[in-house]
């Protein structure tokens, strides 16, 4: 029986994550791959290419993203809009003066090609890095 | 002398911006909140949860703090801003999109703000916009102007918790599609990304989507269908069933929160549905769907009571679909280039 279907992709959607195309697919573990070399949870599997495989399927699937190296460039221009703002006193002002900082960030890199922004693993640096930076100003020698 | 940019007086800024990430980073399920990401993964020890991670660092701060002599303050940023009360919703006239707006506020205190979703039900259940407003009133205003003639008359009623569940359940997905993002969402809707979900996920806290409301099983609806053709019509062409079968298929997200956004037969939920016939499924398939859906949105029409321009547009927007054919030498139909949040 002859498909009736063009395609099975429903519209428009596509992940920030990992691809449901298998060729896009394909290099986004082989770059997890490499940039996942120095994560734990992948070391000593690098003897076995197909367990390691099957490992980053269930780590992506469990909301694991390997940092990217532009992460810690674009947490960098987040931190330093936060220094240069004035902020509300109001805490509902306050949040949306955050979700703008980090939202337009996000956006620009939403629209920037081949990013790999995965929200929430993204976040998380972010709040990280907060934390270093305003742990280092209160570092002995400031 | 030139200060530092990076100086020891730059923390307060820096200290706010880490409350703004804790006081909106998405919080977990309920059922989850004893069971932290580490302990649900420990074979993924770096797999963290954003908002544990802002209190936590927040936590280190404040103890480094102390020890200087500093106070952070901004309180007990754990709980959080908080619901202050009952949802509210609001509908278009044709069912397919939604308004719901909730106020909250902060520290056990009197209602601070109201928080909005703007939820279209005409492809996948979307959040088209979000936002914080001083009344529910003003977030009506905004959602009309948003929506268009279609909700010129709407007006908000109280919403069960149940009911508040469904409609914002893409707000409270979690797992490997719950980042799933369509590509073209404007910056507003992306700045409140997080704040959407965490601002869902603390108003419905325990609701069970489920619960309190009725969704609206469609499995019966390609056979009224079929019927009510059937009495319009001295014959029923062989391939109306199939017809009507991708239709359905294509028709609006599958799950309904009640019986009217089912039926709704907006111009853009019609003008998707026929988008995604054409992009989907070769000619022979997607044709007599097509020329099908101006009896498919008749019969929505009368069953929703739908009546004047309301009605007017829908049969010219299905009219519209049923003329632009699809044809298998035809590159990939063209890409739907309508704004994000757009007018029903």
């Amino acid at each position: 029986m002859s498909s009736k279907k063009r395609s099975s992709h429903k519209g428009k959607a596509h992940r920030q994550g990992l691809s449901g195309n298998p060729q896009r697919r394909a290099e986004q573990l082989g770059q997890d791959r490499r940039a996942g070399r120095d994560l734990p949870a992948f070391r000593h599997l690098q003897a076995d290419p197909d367990r390691a495989a099957l490992r980053e399927l269930a780590y992506r699937f469990a909301g694991g993203a390997p940092p990217e190296p532009w992460w810690r460039e674009s947490h960098e221009r987040i931190l330093a809009l936060a220094r240069a703002l004035a902020w509300p006193a109001r805490l509902v002002k306050l949040e949306t003066q955050a979700c703008q900082i980090v939202g337009d960030e996000f956006y620009d890199r939403l629209r920037s090609p081949g990013t790999g922004l995965h929200p929430v693993q993204w976040l998380r640096a972010l709040a990280e890095e907060t934390g270093a930076a305003l742990r280092a100003t209160l570092a002995p020698g400031r | 002398m030139r200060r530092s940019p990076r100086g020891a007086d730059d923390w307060p800024k820096l200290w706010v911006l880490l409350c703004g990430l804790a006081l909106t980073a998405p919080r977990m399920p309920v059922g989850a909140v004893d069971e932290t990401v580490r302990e649900r993964f420990p074979e993924f020890p770096d797999i963290k949860d954003p908002l544990e991670t802002a209190l936590a660092e927040a936590e280190k701060f404040a103890e480094l703090a102390a020890d200087r002599g500093l106070e952070p303050g901004l309180g007990r940023l754990a709980d959080g801003c908080r619901p202050a009360g009952e949802a509210l919703a609001a509908r278009d006239v044709y069912g397919s999109r939604r308004l719901v707006v909730a106020p909250f506020r902060y520290d056990g205190g009197a209602p601070d703000h109201w928080y909005a979703w703007d939820i279209d039900l005409c492809w996948i259940a979307a959040v088209a916009g979000a936002g914080v407003f001083a009344s529910a009133e003003d977030a009506l205003r905004e959602w009309r102007d948003a929506v268009g003639p279609a909700a010129s008359g709407a007006a908000l009623s109280s919403c069960p918790a149940g009911m508040t569940a469904q409609l914002l359940g893409p707000c409270l997905r979690t797992g490997p599609l719950a980042d799933m993002l369509q590509g073209n969402e404007p910056r507003d809707l992306i700045r409140e990304y997080y704040r959407l979900r965490r601002r869902a996920r603390d108003l419905t806290g325990s609701a069970d989507a489920a619960a309190g409301s009725s969704p609206f099983d469609a499995g019966d609806a390609p056979d009224a269908f079929l019927n009510w053709y059937a009495a319009r019509h001295d014959e029923v062409p062989a391939a109306a069933a199939e017809a009507t079968a991708t239709i359905d298929e294509e028709w609006g997200p599958h799950e309904y929160p009640d019986e009217r956004s089912f039926y709704a037969c907006s111009p853009h939920r019609i003008e998707m549905a026929a988008h995604l016939i054409r992009e989907s499924y070769f000619a022979d398939h997607a044709n007599p769907a097509l020329r099908l859906l101006p009896e498919w949105t008749e019969w929505c029409i009368e069953r929703t009571g739908l009546d004047g321009d309301a009605a007017a547009r829908s049969r010219e927007a299905a009219r519209s679909a049923a003329s632009a054919l699809v044809h298998d030498e035809d590159d990939e139909p063209a890409e739907d280039k309508a704004p994000f949040r757009r007018q029903e």
